[in-house]
């Protein structure tokens, strides 16, 4: 991995979107101009008089902060750490409270419970973040902390190399698919009414009740999917755990769709008196043609994965 | 910590007086390391993570003209001062000229 690039990928984070491209542009330019033997070394010697890329970016940001930087990496330690720990403090607090509250329940009344309880988790972990915000400014104002960062230099080498392409993950992509595989839970086990053929004023429900014992598994699936969009979400990448579960989890949605080509899912009502026996073979098809393309997919990224695998170690060598 | 004040105030004067002092190098075509070292040569030692997007700033301000060279095997950013660079640039030095007189009447005194 290039050095300066890796670099230059660090200092990009921190900069405005519509300015990235040609302060990076520049910053490389102003960096191969000291450059003379071009050895590791000097770019490093280079790199660390520059300093941290968090500390370039924020030349460029006309906005100036309300806490100084030295406070930054704290704040930010805190914050990550509510946004871990106070989900799941709320969640299992709402969890005792409804089996406390509750003595007839199945599985799905907690599932439904507790998806009912995320928009107030949102809410109540963003005023945490809020007032810790403030806290912090508080302190800055009145107490002005003195906190020396000259005893921590900056070494490029301690820089995380820049994700390759199979660890990419956009956090809108994560947030596009967590809302989507929400909205499925939800429709699936509070709203399967609405999944319908409307018809005259009627409806006439489109899965039938072989469906229910697949249901545990597509529950499954989407909780394993949410969990990793989250966690790609807040890392904004995909790591060597992460990308595995995706793949077994992509190989679980194949096995899924073959018991749904092979359980005879679809209401046959809806098709009697119009000759349309075919429809149903032409649904078996389908699914099981997605659920090979799937294992397909999955074979290729993890012969991907191994390849990336064996090349880090051959450089680590 | 007075060396520490006295650290501050010295580096606050010296990004007060930035911008005349690179627009005073610029009225020939510069690179940003060329410029750094042109600085430096003079005495001044710069912080090239100030002089960059100072630069940066300039050429938005229209004050600076920056072309990319690519003669070379890198592309390389030119600056130089623009016409209404130049204007600017004069009128600031008689500012600076003005202003460093009254204090040092007033420091005089």
């Amino acid at each position: 991995m290039n050095l300066v690039d890796n670099y230059l990928y660090h200092v990009g984070k921190f900069l405005p979107l519509t300015q990235r491209e040609e302060i990076l542009k520049e910053l490389k330019s102003h960096i191969y101009d000291q450059v003379e033997s071009e050895s590791d070394d000097e770019i490093k010697a280079i790199l660390k008089e520059m300093g941290h890329p968090k500390d370039v970016a924020s030349e460029y940001r006309n906005n100036r902060s309300m806490l100084p930087k030295e406070l930054e990496p704290i704040i930010s330690l805190v914050i990550k750490i509510i946004l871990i720990v106070m989900p799941i403090i709320l969640l299992f607090v709402n969890l005792i409270e409804f089996l406390v509250n509750n003595s007839n329940f199945n599985t799905l009344d907690i599932l439904r419970y507790l998806i009912y309880q995320v928009p107030e988790i949102i809410s109540s972990v963003l005023m945490i973040v809020g007032l810790i915000f403030i806290v912090f400014v508080l302190i800055e104002k009145y107490f002005q902390p003195e906190i020396d960062t000259s005893s921590i230099p900056f070494d490029p080498d301690n820089l995380p190399t820049i994700p390759t392409k199979i660890y990419h993950a956009s956090r809108l992509g994560s947030l596009i698919e967590l809302i989507v595989d929400s909205t499925i839970l939800y429709i699936l086990n509070v709203q399967i009414g609405l999944i319908a053929i409307y018809f005259e004023g009627t409806s006439i429900p489109l899965l039938n009740e072989n469906f229910n014992a697949i249901l545990p598994l597509i529950n499954i699936s989407i909780s394993i999917s949410i969990i990793l969009n989250i966690f790609h979400f807040y890392k904004n990448r995909k790591t060597l755990i992460s990308k595995s579960v995706e793949l077994i989890q992509h190989i679980f949605i194949a096995i899924i769709l073959f018991f749904m080509a092979t359980n005879n899912i679809f209401n046959l009502t809806l098709i009697s008196g119009y000759n349309l026996e075919v429809v149903p073979q032409i649904i078996k098809i389908s699914l099981i043609f997605a659920g090979v393309a799937i294992i397909i997919a999955t074979v290729i990224e993890v012969i991907q994965l191994l390849l990336s695998l064996k090349d880090r170690h051959l450089k680590s060598d | 910590m007075p060396d520490k004040t006295l650290e501050n105030l010295v580096q606050e004067l010296k990004k007060g007086t930035l911008v005349l002092a690179v627009c005073s190098q610029l009225k020939d075509k510069h690179y940003g390391y060329s410029l750094v070292d042109s600085l430096n040569k003079q005495g001044l030692d710069i912080d090239k993570n100030t002089l960059y997007p100072l630069l940066r700033r300039l050429e938005k301000r229209q004050i600076l003209d920056a072309t990319w060279s690519t003669k070379s095997s890198r592309p390389r950013k030119y600056y130089q001062l623009s016409m209404y660079g130049h204007k600017i640039y004069k009128q600031l030095r008689n500012a600076y000229n003005s202003m460093h007189k009254q204090l040092q009447c007033m420091m005089e005194e």
